[in-house]
Parts: C-alpha cells; structure tokens; sequence
C-alpha cells in the first residue's frame, strides 16, 4: 500500500462527500420536523432558515421556484414539516436541506395561509363594513363568475329563473380550481368592472375540499372583489365553508344556491305587492271619494244650498218690513199735516166772518156776487142776497 | 337597446308608489286622483304582465381571438 497519503483539496473532498450524499436514496425525500429558526427571505426570492429540535439543527433553504407555492409566511418558532433533499453545499462544506415544500404543523397549511391572510387584508381594511356596497333591489344584469359546469351554475339559473326572470345573466365562465383558477376569478372581476357588463357580481362555486375552494381563499381574487366597482355576492361551497371572498365581499351567500335567493326579489312576493298596491289605490279612490262625498254632502246642507229661495224670502221680508216703516213714516207724516191743517182751520173758523153772521149779523151781495156794503150800493140794485149762518135769502128791493 | 325588462319593471314599480303616496296622502283633488288611480292600476297590469312573459335571458361570454369577447347563448341542459 502507498504511504503516500492522498491529499485531497477541499473541494475534492466536498464533491466527494456531496456524491455519498445525492448518491443515497434516503436523503432524497426527507421530511424532517422541527421549529424555525433564523428565518431569513432574501430579496432574490430564496428562503433561508434553521430548523432545530433541543438537540440540533438543519439548515434549510426553500428556493423562489418552490416558495411560490407557500401558502403562509413562515416564521421563527413555527412548527414545521420541511420535505425535501439534504445535500452537501460545497461552498461551506456544510450540509443542508433544500426544502420543496414546507407545511405548517399543527393547523395545516391552508389554514395557517387562511389565517394570516384574513388578518393581513383585515387589519388593511378590507373587510370593512363601511366599503360594503348596496345591492341593486332589481337587477337588471347579473354576472356570474363560476364554472360553465356543473350544479352550482344549474342551480343559480334555476332560482333566478323562477323568481325573477326579467334579469339578464351574463355567464363569465372561470376554472374554479387548480392553479389558474384565481388569476381566472380575478381577471373575470376585473373585467366585468372594465366592461361595466352587469349591475350585480356573483363570484363562486359549489362545494368540495379546502384545497378545492382555494381560489377563493387567494389574495388576488379578494382584492379583485375588493376593488369591484360592483356589488358582489360571494357564493361559495356549502354553508359551513368560509372563504377570504366571503369577508371581502359586499355580501356572503352560504351556498351559489342563496346567492341566486339574495340576489333577486322573488316574483310571488313581487305580485302580493303588486296586488297590494292595486289595493291601496282602491282603497286610497274610495277614501278621497268618500271624502268628497261628504264635503259635498256638508256642502248641500248649508243653508244656501239647502233653500236657496230662503235667501229670497229673507230679503223679501227685509224688503216687506222696510217697505211698511216707511209707510208708517208716510202715514204718520199724513196725520201730522192732517192735524195741523185741522189745527188751522179751527183758528181760521175762529176768523170766518161767517162766524160772526151767527151773531145776528147777515152778508148781503148783489145780483153780480159783490158784497153790498151801503144803502147807495144796495139802492143800485133790484135784487140783493142776503147770507145768514145758516143760508141765503134773496130780497126784492122796493123803489120808493 | 330596448329597455332591460327588469329596468322597465322598477321604474314602474316606483312611480306606482309614488301614485300609492299620493293617492294616501289624500291631497290630491279627486279628479286628479282618479287619473292616477287609473294610470296606476295600469302599472299595476303592466308589471303582471311583465312578470307573465318573463324568461330568463342568460348569455355566455366567450373570448374572440382577437382578444375581445362576445356574448353567446347559454343554454344550460335541464335547466327546468
């Protein structure tokens, strides 16, 4: 055997070492558990980390490629289950493990992503009640966003159908699982709001495991729904099922089936109404006209309208009455000349010379009605008529 | 584009009650009232009627190569 001992350089040696290594089956796929240590993630995309137990520790490192598919940040002290190859770093002459996945222990990683999430975009408000937007009461387009296929779409056609088919919908057919499908949400949203193709968005699917509803449960689709211009219904899975899209929209269906129900009125409701309003404009008629009627028959039974001729007759005996005042007032005018004249009379009678002719003396006139009041007067005539009080004589004159 | 049916149907719906308040305000002059009385149990029929002849228009939309996209006919099987 040679004494010479084999010098190797160092990077022989590590080559070396790292062939054992790749060469075994066993490091190839290792799961290996333990807590976080000395996270680091490096502008370049790549994470690195320690996972440690209380008697060791493994580096780790979790390239971009295979980051992309976190669904959580991880962090220091996590517990974790970290798959993947260990292999020798010939740079360091250490060992670690390249990480391919890294699954949360405990909580599962869809859930831990759901979580942190949910926190991250609560704690950013999108989830406030005061960004949730008015659904429209009848709308008049309604976009869905789910697959082409399969019930949840039949069953949302049917319920709109029935309770009110005077909406349009507009299908904007999406994968709803699979790695594509939140890109595909997303951007069914987005342009539904470009394109302002409908007054009311239902954005969902049917039911099926967490990994299935993912989509829903993705950063993308919930700022997509968040920057919706229109309202948004969320409908997804079955009723016990809660998306990050549920939080974030303006309102959350239980089931595609509810979202059709909350989306629209229903049209037996709509008729009762309708049949009630026609009642009311009876109702509203009949009162205004009953109304009316007893203004009118309130009206009739003012004295004017109920004997109009009564304003005739009250005038007439104004009329009667003053008419007979002012006879009154003639008359007694006439009876007060009549006395007065009475009164006259008397004191002229008083005067008359007739009164005097009742004292013996006579007026005597002749044949031409002169009073004679001479003997050479009377001498001149043959005839004289002589007046006493109570009559008149006719005297012959004798010549002598 | 013809008016949607269902854009029809809620402008009829609040003009009708419009005509309900009003008509129970109970200030209009009667002959008034009965002209809106009219004019809403006419929107009254119309809405039935709308309702009646409804069907549920439902339309896919589909991307054109060239990057637009149109509206097809959806047509859903049993969709009863």
């Amino acid at each position: 055997m040679n004494a010479q001992p084999n010098i190797l350089t160092v990077s022989q040696l590590n080559t070396y070492v790292k062939n054992l290594f790749d060469n075994n089956p066993a490091l190839q796929n290792v799961c290996v558990r333990g807590e976080i240590s000395n996270y680091k993630r490096y502008p370049s995309g790549h994470h690195y980390f320690t996972v440690k137990d209380a008697d060791g520790a493994l580096r780790c490192v979790l390239f971009k490629g295979n980051a992309f598919s976190l669904r959580f940040v991880p962090q220091n002290g996590m517990s974790v289950i970290a798959v993947g190859r260990v292999t020798v770093y010939p740079r360091d002459g250490a060992y670690q493990l390249y990480c391919t996945h890294l699954i949360p222990e405990g909580a599962g990683a869809l859930q831990l992503a759901f979580d942190q999430l949910k926190e991250r975009l609560y704690q950013e408000g999108l989830f406030d009640v005061s960004h949730k937007k008015q659904l429209p009461v009848y709308p008049h387009r309604i976009g869905i966003v789910t697959s082409p296929a399969g019930a949840a779409v039949h069953d949302m056609l049917r319920i709109l159908g029935r309770r009110y088919p005077l909406s349009k919908v507009i299908l904007l057919p999406v994968r709803v699982q699979g790695e594509e499908a939140a890109t595909e949400i997303a951007g069914a949203v987005s342009f539904a709001n470009r394109q302002q193709i409908c007054d009311l968005l239902i954005v969902g699917r049917g039911g099926g495991s967490v990994e299935d509803l993912w989509a829903f449960n993705e950063e993308i689709t919930a700022r997509a729904i968040y920057a919706s211009e229109i309202p948004v219904i969320s409908a997804v899975g079955h009723e016990p099922d809660v998306t990050i899209s549920d939080f974030v929209a303006d309102l959350r269906a239980a089931t595609p089936s509810n979202a059709a129900e909350l989306a629209v009125p229903d049209q037996a409701e709509l008729r009762e109404d309708l049949a009630n309003m026609r009642k009311a404009l009876a109702a509203a008629l009949q009162r205004l006209a009953l109304s009316a009627g007893s203004r009118l028959k309130a009206l009739k039974a003012r004295p004017a309208l109920r004997d109009p001729m009564r304003l005739i007759r009250d005038r007439r005996q104004t009329l009667d009455l003053t008419v007979s005042a002012l006879s009154a007032a003639q008359f007694m005018q006439v009876q007060n000349h009549r006395s007065r004249l009475i009164r006259l009379a008397a004191s002229l009678d008083a005067m008359s010379p007739l009164k005097v002719l009742t004292r013996g003396y006579a007026t005597v006139c002749n044949e031409q009605g002169e009073y004679v009041t001479s003997a050479a007067q009377a001498k001149r005539s043959e005839r004289l008529d002589i007046t006493f009080h109570d009559g008149t004589v006719r005297a012959k004159i004798e010549k002598s | 584009m013809p008016k949607a049916k269902s854009k029809t149907f809620e402008d009829n719906i609040i003009r009708l009650e419009e005509i309900v308040h009003r008509l129970e305000d109970g200030s209009v002059p009667l002959e008034e009232a009965i002209k809106l009385f009219r004019e809403g149990t006419d929107l009254v029929g119309s809405c039935g009627k709308l309702l009646d002849e409804a069907e549920l228009e439902i339309v896919k939309l589909t991307k054109d190569p060239d990057g637009g996209f149109q509206e097809v006919p959806f047509v859903h099987e049993d969709l009863t």
